[in-house]
């Protein structure tokens, strides 16, 4: 199996450690166009869809390893090895700066530094822990999904970094965020339903916080929880509202990133 | 759009205009009464939606309004400031971002109660639908059963007397009773077949067969096309010994249907068999001049419980659901029937049937020894607690010379079974005291726990056709399952089945 076309990863740009995107629930790479595309301009940059989201190989998906996110974090495990460009720095959003978290205590070698993007450990309240959801809420939420199929479409290239001519782009929007339906759901039920703090404390990686100021799915108290659960850890709050800053405030996100990448591109 | 009098308040939905983080500008009077809130200038819209909306507009909506440019008919709840919540749908743009962001989203929202409830009653409906079929089903099932007996005893009865001395007044009249009787439990069987395909109950019994085997359905046509001085051309380009591996009886079954279909509409002319194998397929049509049918018949004749049309033509005695048999029959062996027919211009049916050959070694089954040849009688229990068909099944076993003891339930059958030696046990399944089933399994426990050996052949006589009855029975031990109304060529063959087996 090929691992770079089962996530149909996307390598853009030259020099410095790689930096690795990794979209959450929902979207596929190209929800980070506007941070990645300037990015690549300074480095080397790598982008990638999860098994059932945007132009993955569908086929790969297992119901077994894809049940929980050390799945997901072995597909990033694997990634990285195929790469074999030594150790990168990651950038997760959501649900996927927990599966980087998790690929990073199984392998600190592979990662140099970790971005975290609007994290969550939990979003399921727990005994001394405000995640901000019940159980019910997520149950509800995938019927929710059964009412609004997702659409998909294989093989449909995003085309992350396209840009161009006005019907380049009607094609380029016509074909962003496919996903398989059923894989989605169970995608929504991992994340959702996952428990992942202790993988959180285990953290040794050089550790940035980005949140927005207002967040319904990642409240701020998760995000103190999450910084004071990674010991190397910076916390910057952006002044936006919302869970996807990289799509809002592209701009806060490149500046919140910019000094925290010089470090190993100095180094 | 604020202010007495704005265009959009007489719009029948909600409107807004929201920044890119989706809070809300500006929002029409549908819009705030839908939403339950005086004031929504200012609000976010994920603010407004329960906690499942909520992530799902985070994780989705943003994503496709962003990314896509728009979404519709996307389906979330809002919840009101007294906590009641609504379904909703939405369909909304966001303007292409310039170089200074993403644009502004364009929305409009209604309720969505209407129609959720109906996508709630929908699968409900199905259900109903589905089970008030099924109760039908079963019905119709216990019917053809309740037929069955009397049945049993008009079709055995008239045999006896067509047996005996009558008058040719009387001959006439117990021939009438015979063909009409025999005519019902035809029907009766059909029904029940097409039933237990259509519930997917009749499973097929894949065996290795010959090419002769096939052949037989000729001979028993012959008989009734010369009854009705019609001419029978077989065109069988198989070599008898050609073996293949699949349902014998539910292929000969299949072509028996198409020909008697063909021998009940054909006035007078012929009728054409022809019976082929090639490239792993078995062809077989059946032709004939007879009146034939349109189109629309034709699609009619295929459908159960619609083609009785009060148009048919009644001399030819009705279609009976046999068509629809054989369609249900040819779906379930994975092949295909082709019908072409003109009315009056004769009909032409051909079936084709994905049909694999065997290895040629089989040896073929000793012959079964007949009724009559042993020079003891044959000792049969005949436990029935119906007393006309338990007369019925005496009458033609003692034309046969055998010697029948008679007990009215399952313990009384068993008790008899105990006391003395038996070659045969004949046993109804629905009795008193202790049905048919569970007899049989008591008298093979027995067996096995007094070490009575050989075991004794038991052959169950039921009205229960369906395919999974047959299915218990030989669970509970039985060697042969016979079909109600009991015939003497249905009772006398299966016997010599039995006894065939049991010697084998």
């Amino acid at each position: 199996m090929d691992v770079l076309s089962r996530n149909n990863v996307t390598v853009v740009g030259e020099g410095g450690p790689p930096v690795l995107f990794a979209h959450g629930f929902g979207c596929d790479q190209s929800m980070w166009r506007h941070v990645a595309r300037p990015l690549s301009e300074r480095g080397k940059v790598v982008l990638f869809d999860h098994v059932g989201a945007g132009a993955s190989d569908l086929s790969t998906y297992d119901t077994s390893r894809h049940s929980t996110l050390n799945g997901y974090a072995e597909d990033l495990i694997e990634i990285c090895e195929a790469l074999g460009q030594g150790p990168v720095v990651f950038v997760g959003h959501s649900v996927s700066a927990t599966s980087g978290v998790v690929a990073a205590t199984l392998r600190p070698e592979l990662f140099q530094q970790l971005a975290l993007v609007c994290p969550s450990p939990r979003y399921i309240d727990a005994p001394g822990y405000a995640g901000g959801f019940a159980e019910d809420d997520i149950l509800e939420l995938l019927d929710l999904m059964d009412k609004n199929q997702v659409e998909w479409a294989q093989g449909v290239s995003p085309l992350v970094m396209g840009e161009g001519r006005e019907e380049d782009e009607d094609e380029w929007r016509r074909s962003v965020c496919r996903l398989d339906p059923e894989i989605a759901k169970q995608f929504a039920r991992v994340t959702f339903l996952s428990d992942n703090r202790d993988d959180y404390r285990r953290v040794r990686t050089p550790t940035l916080l980005i949140e927005c100021q207002e967040d319904a799915l990642a409240p701020p108290a998760v995000g103190e929880w999450v910084h004071a659960a990674i010991s190397e850890s910076r916390r910057i709050v952006l002044p936006t509202s919302g869970h996807c800053p990289h799509m809002s405030a592209p701009e806060a996100v490149i500046a919140a990133l910019t000094p925290f990448l010089a470090e190993t591109r100095a180094a | 759009m604020h202010g007495d009098g704005h265009i959009a308040d007489l719009a029948p939905c909600g409107l807004a205009q929201l920044d890119p983080d989706l809070t809300i500008r500006a929002a029409n009077q549908y819009l705030r009464d839908l939403l339950g809130r005086e004031q929504l200038v200012g609000m976010k819209l994920p603010a407004l939606l329960t906690a499942p909306s909520r992530i799902f507009a985070m994780t989705r909506l943003q994503q496709e309004l962003a990314l896509r440019g728009g979404v519709e008919e996307f389906a979330l709840d809002v919840v009101r400031p007294d906590g009641s919540r609504t379904p909703v749908m939405l369909n909304a743009v966001q303007a292409r971002g310039g170089d200074d962001g993403p644009g502004l989203v364009r929305l409009a929202m209604w309720s969505a109660v209407g129609r959720r409830a109906y996508e709630a009653e929908v699968p409900k409906a199905r259900q109903a639908a589905a089970e008030a079929s099924r109760v039908k089903g079963d019905f119709l099932a216990n019917m053809s059963h309740e037929l069955r007996t009397p049945l049993n005893g008009v079709v055995g009865a008239a045999a006896i007397l067509a047996a005996r001395d009558l008058t040719p007044a009387d001959r006439e009249l117990a021939e009438i009773i015979q063909t009409s009787a025999a005519s019902a439990a035809k029907l009766l069987t059909d029904l029940l077949e097409l039933a237990d395909v259509q519930a997917g109950k009749l499973a097929l019994n894949e065996a290795p067969f010959t090419a002769a085997d096939l052949a037989g359905v000729i001979e028993r046509t012959r008989l009734r096309t010369e009854a009705k001085g019609l001419r029978l051309d077989a065109a069988i380009a198989l070599d008898p010994q050609t073996r293949f591996v699949g349902d014998a009886v539910r292929l000969r079954q299949t072509f028996g249907e198409l020909l008697d279909n063909a021998v009940k509409f054909t006035p007078e002319g012929s009728i054409r068999f022809a019976l082929a194998h090639i490239d792993g397929v078995l062809i077989a049509s059946v032709e004939d001049t007879g009146i034939g049918f349109d189109q629309e018949t034709a699609d009619r004749l295929l459908r159960p419980f619609e083609q009785a049309d009060s148009g048919n033509d009644r001399t030819a005695g009705g279609a009976g659901v046999g068509l629809a048999l054989v369609q249900a029959l040819v779906v379930l062996m994975e092949g295909h029937l082709e019908i072409r027919s003109q009315p009056g211009c004769g009909s032409r049916f051909e079936v084709r049937l994905p049909l694999a050959t065997a290895p040629a070694d089989i040896s073929s089954p000793a012959p079964a020894p007949g009724v009559e040849d042993d020079e003891q009688p044959l000792r049969v229990l005949l436990v029935e607690d119906n007393p006309v068909n338990r007369r019925v099944v005496e009458l033609i076993l003692d034309s046969c010379g055998a010697e029948v003891t008679s007990a009215e339930d399952g313990a009384l059958g068993v008790a008899a079974w105990r006391s003395s030696p038996f070659d045969l046990v004949l046993m109804d399944l629905q009795m008193p005291v202790m049905d048919g089933l569970t007899a049989t399994r008591e008298i093979r426990r027995l067996e096995n726990e007094l070490g009575r050996l050989p075991r004794t052949p038991i052959a169950v006589l039921s009205a229960n056709a369906m395919a999974h009855h047959q299915r218990e029975a030989l669970a509970a031990g039985a060697d042969i399952h016979l079909a109600k109304p009991i015939t003497p060529e249905a009772l006398i063959g299966g016997v010599q089945t039995l006894l065939s087996q049991a010697s084998a």
